[in-house]
């Protein structure tokens, strides 16, 4: 177990205050389920850190609002805020069964969406979501510094991202084109089916026109070192009818894509047909084609 | 009937509402906190270890070696193997090597990090076959091999079994190490007694009289001067036998040295590293059945991973040796079975003691070779299924019960409607691309309680009050199993009267005599038989005081029931409560101890017969399942158990047995595995050691037999166990059933369904899981 000291703030701008004239590296916590973890196993990743900045009080962080262009996401708000929020429920299913994955019902009552971003796993089952409905971040520095990255810039490998160390997660921001329009998937395989880290997940959604595929979108979770769009089979989709013998086509391609990308482990044998099948599986079900 | 379904738990209610104590949440008057430093090696000599650098930290107030440990150095239920202290070697990755004690959890930490330990590593061995090589360094010194025990049993010619046999079958299974992954870690406070070299020792503790014995021989005092008080437990499974014994040894050397009360609670990965885990069996099963479907003969052997130490293997091991060949009727069998010593985590008792591992197997080939002669495995079961007067591989006459084998399997059968499903299923499969489904069964028979392990017999006191309320204190202990509803059950029988009027005390090897471990689903059998026994005297005392009252000619027009006493000649009635006034004015003593000894058994080691058990029960269960072929997941729709239990004291209570170790069971068979390398556990949490969860299973479906036993109290005998054991080898079945194809190693994991074999990775990365 490692040992810190523990702050708090009213508002905003004080916190953003303390941030800044921090000469060590402070660790923001939110719903803690991720950095309890790490601090009980004296994790080296908190080497260094010895004081935490609970953000979990503000309340700016947990609001869930649109415009015309966007919907906007507290990163402070829980799974199950999003869960039941209409909004997401509307615009964005995809990231609803995301997050209805995620744990167990305390898992995701304490876990954040913020903290599933900034802690950066490679199976973080909110971001192959946030990547395929080409989220934004809004990172604040002080009140006025504000930099913008997409989810899939942002992370830059497992456990790495963009975020400065006087830097916090403001807002998550999606954009709203289509969106009611789509059509959305989430498929996520565990070792079991609660309190599992992701083995493989696969997230997409697609706008049809014409019973012709116009615009889809892949993202694979839990395989890559990084959270990428599955170009090739979305570009080789795109303008097709959505059917069985294509889609199979697009899932092996999806397979190739990644594993030509992280080459051969000990899982490949497992995961590479898996993939592929995983991709079949929630593209059919997105299309609403069946299969036994 | 009705009655018994409705037994409300004795200590449900301090359990629900969060009153109950368990030893975490147990406090003394300047109670430190104690920790202890493991190896760093899985095999490795003791050179000299430096803590006076720990000393001098603020809040350290001692710290102990074995050189601290007063009397003996070890302990062991069978041999006298095992330091609580590593003395000259570490033998494991869980060895202490030292303890602190200090006044925070914290300090202890950091305690932890200033001793200085130096070690000579020594080449270490991790395999079973490894170890037997002639070549391979002796791991124990007090053996002259790395086998640490060898149950043989012959009856009959094998070689001429095999002669007459149509169909000979050879098959290798392999099962895995399992961690009991009970809710509670272990918890001990030891606390030093007014009186000199006394002590009290409070802890999650599964059998106190045992651990008595093994901190009595450490302390170098008599039994009288240590005291097991039992805190509410939080599960045990087997596993809160000698592992609390060494926990306590510890915690009870750091007061000895502090001269103050000491608590250690282990943290969950400490808890997984530390203590014993199931055995991983080698299997090799020969069996010759001609074409009728006779089983001519049998040759199995098996070879059972110890780790470290001896603990349990020789009991572990005896009991595969006696059930190797399951519920069956065969002439010839030659059985062997090893016990190995290697550098792995230690082996021990953990519920099933040795039978989930051969029922795995053994019912795995039956359906195998079923399928090789061309007929359903529940044929082949049917034509050599034990009946009402079979004898069994060690020449037991299987008699003066009830052999209930067929019984409980056309029941399973009946229930899981077993044939249509098969067929359904054969239609579904042909046309589904991606799922599978299949029906599987497995059946087995077990004896009860300890049989010829060693010496059986328990005590119990039961102490009515002048109220007519009771007091109840047996030598076996509640675990979590349910046992003090039960025996109040058993109780409050004898006295016609509800449950609700008895308390049972807690235990403490002080007030109570020492009645053999909580082991071996001997609580409710043998415990249940003792606390019956002393309600029975006190029972018969109470009739002698109320004869005048009631005008009673005989005792035996004396009846109680629905809480009154009752002439049955006369129909004159007082209450239950009257009648114990009047027993407590007329001078009479109403409490008693109920002592009770179990019927002989024996065994000849040399060829390994003999009537192991006295009495036997007899199981079946379906596994009726769908496997995900393109992901490789398993899921079991439909659990079926079919548990021959004598006599459901407490009905609630069975069912929660059932379910237990049926989910129990499947995690066994689909997703638990303490992955060992090179001597260190790599998931030591339960977040990558996978137990089932509720949403990782659907129905099951108990099905309670009940056929009375005459040892058994109101003739209810053993279930604990039983349930645990099946599930795999009914889940193997039901896979091979689904996809045609068998598995001979558990868990069934995605990888092996998917690639056809398990994947390890080799070293850990963040990334993966
Ligand atoms: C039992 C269990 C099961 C789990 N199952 C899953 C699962 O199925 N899928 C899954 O994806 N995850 C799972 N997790 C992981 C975890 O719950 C999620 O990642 C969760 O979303 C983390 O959110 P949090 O608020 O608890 O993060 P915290 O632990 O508070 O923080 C995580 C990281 O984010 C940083 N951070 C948080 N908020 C901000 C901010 N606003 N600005 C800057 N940095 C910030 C913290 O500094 C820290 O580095 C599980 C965890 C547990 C304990």
């Amino acid at each position: 177990m490692k040992y810190f000291d523990y702050f708090s703030f009213d508002t905003l701008g004080e916190t953003l205050e303390f941030l800044k004239k921090q000469k060590h590296f402070v660790k923001i916590i939110s719903g803690g389920t991720d950095l309890i973890i790490e601090f009980r196993k004296n994790s080296p990743k908190l080497e260094n850190i010895d004081k935490v900045l609970d953000i979990s009080r503000l309340r700016v962080l947990k609001v869930i609002e649109e415009d015309n262009d966007y919907v906007y996401i507290g990163p402070s708000c829980t799974h199950t805020e999003i869960v039941k929020n209409d909004i997401i429920n509307k615009y964005f299913p995809a990231l609803v069964e995301a997050c209805l994955s995620i744990g167990c019902l305390q898992t995701r009552n304490q876990g954040t969406i913020g903290g599933n971003i900034v802690n950066s796993s490679p199976s973080a089952d909110t971001v192959p979501a946030l990547v395929s409905y080409n989220a934004e971040l809004e990172l604040l520095k002080d009140e006025n510094i504000e930099r913008i990255f997409k989810v899939k810039d942002f992370i830059k490998g497992p456990y790495k991202n963009e975020l400065a160390k006087d830097e916090m997660l403001y807002c998550i921001r999606i954009p709203k084109d289509n969106t009611e329009d789509r059509l959305h998937v989430f498929e996520k395989l565990g070792r079991r089916n609660a309190l599992s880290i992701t083995r493989i997940s696969v997230c997409a959604n697609a706008l049809l026109e014409d019973g012709k595929i116009k615009k889809i979108t892949i993202v694979p979770g839990a395989v890559l070192p990084r959270f990428k769009n599955m170009k090739i089979a979305e570009d080789f989709l795109t303008g097709k009818k959505p059917q069985k013998e294509v889609l199979r086509e697009a899932s092996e391609l999806v397979a190739k894509e990644v594993f030509d990308e992280v080459g051969e482990r000990w899982s490949t044998p497992y995961k590479k047909p898996v993939l592929e099948k995983m991709a079949f599986v929630a593209l059919c079900k997105m299309f609403k084609i069946e299969i036994i | 009937m009705d009655e018994k379904r409705n037994i409300i738990r004795i200590d449900g209610y301090e359990k629900v509402t969060g009153r109950a104590k368990y030893c975490g949440d147990l406090y003394f008057d300047r109670m430190l906190y104690g920790k202890i430093l493991r190896s760093k090696y899985a095999h490795a000599k003791i050179l000299n270890i430096n803590y006076e650098k720990a000393l001098e930290i603020k809040g350290v107030h001692g710290v102990v070696t074995s050189w601290d440990v007063p009397g003996e150095k070890t302990i062991g239920a069978i041999r006298f193997d095992h330091f609580p202290f590593a003395t000259d070697k570490a033998l494991y990755s869980g060895d202490g090597i030292a303890a602190v004690a200090c006044e925070s959890e914290e300090i202890c930490d950091r305690a932890l990090e200033a001793i200085n330990v130096e070690y000579e590593e020594l080449p270490a061995i991790f395999d079973m076959f490894e170890a037997m090589k002639k070549e391979s360094p002796i791991i124990k010194e007090e053996f002259d091999s790395n086998i640490l025990t060898h149950y043989p049993l012959r009856k009959g010619n094998v070689e001429q079994g095999f002669k007459s046999s149509d169909l000979i079958l050879e098959r290798e299974f392999n099962t895995q190490f399992v961690e009991h992954a009970y809710i509670e870690t272990e918890a001990v406070i030891a606390v030093p007694g007014e009186a000199k070299d006394c002590y009290e020792i409070y802890g999650s503790i599964q059998c106190p009289h045992s651990t008595r014995k093994g901190v009595a021989r450490t302390m170098g005092v008599p039994l009288k001067n240590i005291r097991i008080i039992q805190a509410n437990m939080g599960g045990a499974f087997g596993g809160k036998d000698d592992s609390m014994t060494i926990l306590a040894v510890r915690a009870c050397v750091l007061a000895k040295k502090t001269n103050r009360p000491v608590k250690v609670v282990y943290s969950r990965e400490e808890s997984i590293i530390d203590t014993y885990k199931r055995h991983p069996y080698n299997l090799k099963y020969k069996i010759g059945v001609s074409k009728d479907g006779k089983i001519q003969a049998m040759k199995v052997l098996m070879y059972a991973d110890s780790g470290a130490y001896l603990s349990m293997t020789p009991f572990v091991t005896w009991r595969s040796v006696v059930q190797a060949t399951g519920p069956y009727e065969v002439e010839n069998v030659e059985t062997d079975i090893y016990g190995i010593a290697t550098n792995n985590p230690y082996t021990g008792a953990f519920r099933g003691f040795g039978s989930p591992q051969i029922i795995y197997a053994q019912e795995s080939l039956m359906d195998e070779v079923a399928e090789k002669l061309g007929m359903d495995g529940v044929e082949l079961r049917r034509i050599n299924g034990y009946k009402q007067g079979s004898t069994t591989a060690s020449c037991q006459k299987l008699e003066g019960h009830k052999v209930s084998l067929m019984e409980a399997m056309d029941k399973v059968i009946e229930k899981s409607d077993y044939f249509n499903k098969k067929e359904e299923f054969k239609i579904y499969n042909a046309k589904s691309e991606r799922f599978k489904k299949g029906i599987g069964l497995s059946c087995s028979f077990r004896g009860c309680s300890l049989g010829a392990e060693g010496t059986d017999a328990t005590g119990a006191i039961v102490s009515v009050q002048a109220d007519g309320s009771i007091y109840i204190l047996a030598g076996l202990a509640e675990n979590g199993q349910g046992l003090k509803t039960t025996f109040s059950k058993i109780a409050a029988d004898v006295f016609g009267i509800d449950v609700s009027n008895c308390s049972y005390l807690p235990q403490d090897t002080g007030f109570i005599a020492d009645g053999g471990p909580t082991v071996a689903s001997r609580s409710t059998l043998m415990g249940g038989s003792a606390v019956k026994l002393g309600a029975e005297i006190v029972r018969d005392r109470i009739k002698d005081s109320v004869k005048k009252t009631l005008e009673a000619s005989s005792l035996d027009d004396i009846v109680f029931e629905n809480g009154k006493v009752i002439n049955i000649k006369n129909k004159k009635e007082i209450e239950f409560k009257k009648a114990c006034e009047i027993a407590y004015f007329d001078g009479k003593n109403i409490t008693a101890y109920g002592w009770y000894k179990a019927p002989d058994v024996y065994w000849d080691e040399e060829i390994g017969q003999g009537p192991a058990y006295f009495t036997y029960v007899y199981g079946s269960q379906i596994a009726e399942l769908t496997v995900d072929t393109w992901t490789g997941k398993i899921f079991v729709d439909n659990a079926y158990a079919a548990h021959d239990v004598g006599n459901a004291i407490n009905y609630t209570g069975t069912l929660g047995q059932i379910y237990g170790g049926v989910v129990q069971g499947m995690g066994y068979g689909l997703f638990e595995e303490v992955d060992v390398q090179d001597g260190f556990i790599k998931n030591t949490n339960l977040d990558e050691y996978f137990i089932p969860t509720v949403k990782d299973f659907g129905n099951i479906y108990p099905i309670v037999i009940e056929n009375p036993d005459k040892y058994g109290p109101s003739g209810g005998k053993s279930l604990g166990e039983p349930t645990i054991e099946l599930m795999s080898s009914a889940i193997n079945n039901a896979v091979s059933n689904a996809m045609g194809k068998r598995f001979y190693k558990i868990p069934i994991d995605l990888e092996t369904i998917v690639t056809g074999k398990q994947l390890k990775r080799k070293q850990k990365r963040g990334s993966e899981a």
